[in-house]
């Protein structure tokens, strides 16, 4: 073994904590990349393999009158088309089954777990509402009246992001009050009969305008869908879309962070030496074999900390894709962590950081020995800025301070950066806490009902009570994004859409929601045409006001006015909203949605996400607490020799702290005032990307008071840092400064 | 000859000015010669040193050293000859703390051509029994003789030796003149020593006194006296 490998493990040994520290920093940076990456990657090609294996449909439809022979139809046009009957089914008061027949050719269940229906007593549960009620299988379940044994979990692909309606608040998923189960065709004639049949129609090449146009005229449409306007798929995949930008795009921008914080943290180790590397040089080691010296232990680190994150992601990584099929129906065909994550989780750290350090050593290597060997410590020579300021007031210490900060400017920087990342990750936990809670503020200050009833044709009498309205859905003109269009009473008191200052808007005009006006651009005065879903019709309208409401994207307008654009009679209606329950015949109500399931359900979506920025914050702290330690041990080496002297002296350790790690606090304040920018622009992007297509969109809020929880965490963990340092600095010894100062 | 300078000059720079550490130095030391150079703080020994030992360039002149010009030497050429041809004696040991004294004696014979049998070196500087001892649990002459059998491993032609007695007490500092001069005879090695002490040029062949950069003398002493003699 070469004699100067000798020094790696008691290098090691003698910077335990900071080479420790560096292989975890590295090793959480990796895990976080590798799983994230690898939950993506695999939850997509899952999603792949079952829209094809699954015959997801290209759209769903209501013909007008029945086929005269469908088979032909289906032949002539290559088209394959299926009918599906589903009815809700309450299984207990606070849960709701969609049940659905087995389909053969298009949207058929993917089968999770167990198998699949083959007696009419048996059915399929919904793997979301399973998992989050821990239904096991071999459960018997009453539906319908009828008792049916659980045999196996199934995922449909048309139910993707399984929720209750695809309008206003039943967006919000909760699989513990809603899901899906299959039965046979024959359970369902049993069960029941009359169930609402819808049609799935399966194109070759998933274009659907032919398609729509030859239905229509062969049998006429009363309702048709694209899959790629059904927010049950398309809130599935821009959700896993979006999480895909953040899953990939932020553990990236920490794994570089980390390689960078890593770098300059080994690059600095490698200064340190320099009077042993001048001396080796001397005897006649060459800058190469020196350099290659120096890289081992940077390579060390970050090879076994790219290594242990990328194994430990495989433990990581499944219950995060638990977690995720947990709410996004989607059978988990690949669960692996794959090459190309972790390869490039392996590589990264050692192509980041190697490099860098050759480049130190290299440039440092690059003077004759005697220089190196001049000085045991960094440039005692101070630097152009400290030389050009000229500090008289204050007291010394503070000037020492002072002075210690602008000779340790790239210290400094370096602890910026490592502020910068932590509080990055910290503000993120808060923004999302902060833009969570005015999604949900502003989906129920407007309403004051608790119940909403979807009739099943348009009525002219209400003899129920409540407030009736008319609401259509209505889409842009290019057909992207769909969106109700609802006509209230001008003396509506259950629904009081309010302005951004919280004045109460009068529905005596067109009002768009917040929602709407981000997702098109508009602002009052803007005009913009619309178009019908079902019947094509165009409508021009002109922005009068826009309400606070970023749950759905809709247009508020007055009830007659929305009428006679639609052709009918003013007083016409087709929903009622109630503060209590109304005895409206079954047979007339299409839907009914309590708003005490949508708050339940707003509950239980928020729930996961306190989980998940518990988790990041917790992270965060880590990262920081590393990141922080590691420069301040770093700033302690460098400085041995002013703290020995200092302490000849007879200064106090707490003087001392404060003189040579003092200046730490200003780095890691501007470090995360910096990270707020950073991150609310950030966070813009993502989340226009991410919610763009949908009904509704996040406001991003960073409230003053997040930011000063995220604050006071960070400076609890710099003073915990400093605290550390502390021991470090009372460990210096005196005799440094005496032996240093004889050369 | 084993080491030639003719004109040797080295420049540095102080704030905006600049000035010559060492100025047309000219002179020549022949193999197996001890040589002591002598001079007060800021007179340019170090300096000399070196440039003769090719850990740092002249600005002006020409340095021949074991047939290498030293002068025009590429990186690569210098390393070279630093690894084959010289040795260094520091005045604070420049020892590898997380290196044992063996190992520390071991990272110069790793790349040495010919390299001296280790245990013999050591047991020439009497350092057998502390060879798996770090640095930092050595006594600073003990230190300094780990340097020297560092120096010796590679019987190098040129050793050259810093104030190898500036950080050490009397007795100790004798011990180590001691073994310079053994060195000098058993492997016949031209040693260039730079000293303060102009004691210890009377038990070498030669000494170079030096004042501002330039040679105020050179005579051959030929070793008046013992190491065990040298007075401080």
């Amino acid at each position: 073994m070469n004699t100067l490998l000798k020094r790696l493990p008691r290098t090691i040994r003698s910077n335990q904590w900071l080479v420790y520290g560096s292989i975890t920093l590295v090793m959480l940076a990796c895990m976080l990349y590798a799983s994230l990456n690898a939950m993506i990657v695999d939850i997509h090609e899952s999603r792949l393999r079952f829209e094809r294996e699954s015959q997801i449909e290209s759209a769903t439809f209501l013909p007008q009158k029945p086929f005269a022979d469908l088979s032909t139809f289906e032949h002539n046009h290559g088209l394959t088309i299926e009918r599906r009957r589903e009815v809700d089914a309450a299984v207990n008061s606070g849960l709701t089954l969609r049940v659905f027949e087995r389909t053969t050719r298009v949207d058929i269940p993917a089968i999770t777990a167990g198998r699949d229906v083959q007696a009419d007593d048996e059915m399929l549960l919904g793997q979301t509402v399973a998992t989050a009620l821990k239904i096991p299988l071999g459960t018997k379940m009453t539906l319908l009246g009828r008792s049916f044994t659980v045999v196996g979990f199934a995922a449909v692909p048309d139910y993707m992001y399984p929720i209750r309606t695809t309008d206003d608040a039943g967006i919000i998923l909760d699989p513990k009050a809603f899901g899906i189960a299959v039965i046979t065709p024959a359970a369902m004639d049993s069960c029941a009969p009359k169930a609402l049949a819808t049609w799935h129609i399966r194109t070759v090449d998933g274009t659907t305008a032919t398609a729509r146009q030859a239905l229509d005229e062969t049998v006429g449409l009363t309702y048709w869908q694209d899959i790629t306007t059904n927010p049950r798929y398309t809130l599935a995949t821009v959700k896993l879309e979006g999480a895909a930008s953040v899953s990939t795009s932020m553990p990236l921008v920490i794994l570089l962070l980390t390689c960078l914080l890593l770098a300059a943290a080994q690059g600095r180790m490698v200064r340190m030496q320099r009077a042993q590397l001048g001396t080796l040089k001397a005897m006649g080691y060459s800058t190469w074999e020196l350099v290659l010296q120096e890289l081992a232990l940077p390579a060390l680190i970050a090879l076994s900390g790219s290594v242990l994150g990328v194994l430990s992601s495989i433990l990581t990584m499944r219950p995060l894709l638990n977690f995720m099929v947990s709410y996004f129906s989607v059978p988990l065909y690949v669960a692996t962590v794959p090459w190309s994550a972790a390869i490039v989780g392996i590589v990264a750290p050692v192509f980041f950081t190697v490099p860098a350090v050759a480049l130190v050593a290299v440039r440092l290597l690059g003077q004759a020995p005697v220089k190196l060997m001049q000085a045991t410590a960094l440039s005692t020579r101070p630097g152009l800025l400290e030389r050009s300021l000229h500090l008289k007031r204050g007291s010394f210490q503070n000037r020492f301070a002072v002075r210690a900060a602008i000779r340790g400017l790239t210290r400094l920087t370096l602890l910026m950066l490592g502020a910068m990342l932590a509080g990055y990750l910290l503000l993120f936990g808060g923004a999302m806490r902060d833009s969570m809670s005015t999604l949900v503020r502003s989906a129920f200050q407007d309403t004051q009902y608790n119940y909403t009833y979807v009739l099943t044709a348009p009525k002219l009498e209400n003899p129920w009570g409540g407030e009736a309205l008319t609401s259509v859905p209505f889409t842009t003109t290019d057909g992207q994004l769909t969106f109700q269009v609802m006509g209230l009473p001008a003396t509506s008191a259950l629904f009081v859409p309010h302005d951004s200052k919280g004045q109460a808007i009068p529905i005596d005009r067109v009002i768009i929601t917040r929602a709407l006006a981000q997702k098109l651009n508009l602002k009052a005065g803007d005009s913009w045409t619309m178009q019908q879903s079902v019947t094509g019709q165009e409508v021009t309208l002109t922005v009068d006001a826009v309400a606070e409401m970023y749950t759905t994207a809709a247009v508020i307008m007055p009830q007659e006015r929305l009428n006679s654009i639609l052709g009918l009679p003013a007083t016409s209606f087709n929903a009622v909203l109630s503060m209590s329950s109304l005895q409206i015949p079954a047979q007339d109500v299409m839907m009914m949605v309590s708003t005490a399931q949508s708050r339940a359900a707003f509950n239980s979506a928020v729930m996961p996400l306190w989980v998940t920025l518990g988790s990041v914050a917790i992270i965060a702290v880590f990262i920081a607490l590393l990141a922080l330690s590691i420069v301040t041990t770093l700033t302690v080496e460098e400085e041995r020799f002013t703290i020995s002297l200092l302490k000849v002296l007879g200064y106090r350790a707490e003087e001392l702290n404060r003189m040579v790690l003092g200046s730490g606090i200003v780095a890691v304040a501007t470090g995360f005032v910096l990270g707020i920018p950073l991150l609310l622009t950030s966070l813009g992007k993502l989340l226009s990307t991410t919610t763009s297509g949908i009904s509704f969109s996040l406001p991003i809020r960073l409230s003053p008071l997040s930011i000063l929880f995220c604050a006071v965490i960070m400076l609890a963990t710099y003073l915990v840092s400093l605290r550390a340092a502390r021991r470090k600095v009372l460990g210096v010894q005196m005799a440094v400064s005496l032996k240093a100062a004889r050369e | 000859m084993l080491i030639e300078l003719k004109k040797a000059g080295r420049r540095y720079h102080m704030g905006q000015g600049e000035f010559w550490a060492l100025k047309d130095v000219t002179l020549s030391i022949p193999e197996g010669q001890l040589v002591t150079i002598l001079g007060p703080s800021g007179s340019g020994k170090s300096t000399l040193l070196n440039i003769m030992g090719g850990i740092d360039r002249a600005d002006a002149g020409t340095v021949r050293v074991a047939g290498v010009d030293l002068s025009h030497a590429s990186e690569g050429d210098l390393t070279q000859f630093r690894r084959d041809t010289v040795g260094f004696v520091f005045q604070f040991f420049n020892l590898i703390p997380n290196l044992t004294v063996r190992e520390n004696v071991e990272v110069t014979a790793d790349n040495a051509k010919k390299p001296l049998p280790i245990d013999e070196v050591l047991q020439a500087v009497t350092l057998s029994s502390m060879a798996d001892r770090f640095p930092s649990e050595l006594s600073g002459g003990e230190q300094q003789r780990v340097s020297l059998a560092r120096a010796v491993v590679k019987n190098p032609a040129l050793l050259l030796a810093d104030e190898p007695t500036g950080s050490l007490d009397f007795a100790t500092s004798r011990d180590i003149l001691r073994l310079l001069v053994q060195i000098n005879e058993t492997y016949h090695t031209t040693i260039v020593l730079v000293t303060h002490n102009a004691a210890i040029a009377d038990m070498t062949d030669r000494l170079i006194r030096l004042r501002s950069g330039e040679v105020e003398e050179d005579r051959l002493v030929g070793r008046l006296i013992k190491a065990e003699e040298v007075t401080w």
